[in-house]
């Protein structure tokens, strides 16, 4: 037989403890008082939605594959081994990082260029950061400081190569 | 509302909104998750209240409907909190048997046995707590109360077969 005075004695021993109640309470004021409200949540997921979107399209577009081959090639210039070949095609953009370890340890750095047979030498011409360039050899010193940003522009398709200058 | 206020109602009715949850899902850490999150739609909550016997009655509308949608979420079924095999609730010893045939009814009929004779509201709060009629609620709780005396009638004869 259902008794209801046990069942209440049962149910008045149930409950979360003092201790896991406060803490509730505690956690639950360290929360910010007001959420954004839907209509403004909904816009703001729209707007991400429409800046991937964006993003996508000018990524697809040749100005974007420009800059983001440009990225690409200045990242791995800068974190790869110096005697690795670096793909490149266009302007290129050479950054000095002390993060790369003993690249921030060097005066300078030579950056060459070798066309796609290996054995023409293509021209380089520099902005910002170059010490010197060698347009016959198409070679160019620059600056090994930190934040040093050198654009080399190759009159083809080609390997960037660099390593410590002596 | 204040952080008193809001401290003030947490402390009152904070067990009240675990137990109920405790009584829909039948585990202690989905209780727990639940309580959490109904104390935070309270602190956020921006309507006064008339009267703590209104946020009593709104806090169980909120924990029913967050029980609710936890049961009906399309994980729920066939995942069970690892917690639940370490941790279960253990009522005390001498009224185990009554709160086990409460907590083996199906949830509708559980929500409604605790909140008619643990909470003492009436067929009419139940039933507004609930998202039912008043029929319903009375026809869940006869069943309920038949159930109950078959298995702890059952549970009795047991015992003394024993």
């Amino acid at each position: 037989m259902f008794d209801p005075r046990r069942y209440q004695d049962a149910c008045a021993q149930l409950g979360l403890g003092r201790d896991k109640l406060e803490e509730m309470i505690a956690m639950t004021e360290k929360q910010p008082r007001r959420r954004l409200a839907h209509p403004v949540r909904a816009a703001l997921i729209a707007a991400a939605c429409l800046l991937a979107l964006s993003l996508t399209a000018f990524a697809a577009s040749p100005a974007g594959q420009e800059m983001i081959h440009t990225l690409y090639v200045t990242y791995r210039v800068v974190s790869l081994d110096p005697d690795a070949p670096q793909p490149s095609t266009g302007t290129v953009t050479v950054t000095i990082d002390p993060a790369t370890g003993d690249a921030a340890a060097q005066d300078s750095y030579i950056v060459w260029h070798e066309a796609e047979d290996g054995a023409t030498p293509t021209a380089v011409s520099g902005q910002t950061g170059v010490l010197e360039i060698d347009s016959d050899h198409a070679t160019a010193v620059i600056q090994g400081q930190e934040g040093t940003q050198v654009q080399l522009i190759p009159a083809q398709t080609g390997t960037f190569r660099y390593q410590a200058a002596e | 509302m204040t952080d008193d206020t809001f401290e003030r109602l947490a402390r009152a009715y904070g067990d009240t909104v675990f137990r109920v949850a405790y009584h829909a899902l039948g585990s202690r850490m989905d209780a727990e998750d639940v309580t959490q999150e109904v104390l935070l739609k309270l602190y956020r909550a921006d309507k006064p209240f008339a009267s703590d016997d209104h946020a009593k009655h709104w806090l169980l509308r909120v924990t029913v409907n967050d029980c609710r949608k936890l049961l009906r979420a399309p994980w729920r079924g066939r995942t069970l909190p690892l917690e639940d095999f370490d941790a279960p609730i253990t009522p005390p010893e001498d009224h185990s048997d009554v709160l086990a045939a409460v907590m083996a009814l199906p949830p509708k009929y559980r929500m409604c046995v605790y909140l008619y004779y643990y909470e003492a509201c009436s067929v009419r709060e139940v039933a507004q707590a609930l998202h039912a009629k008043e029929s319903t609620v009375q026809t869940w709780l006869q069943r309920a109360r038949q159930l109950l005396k078959r298995a702890l009638g059952e549970e009795k004869e047991e015992t003394r077969d024993v």
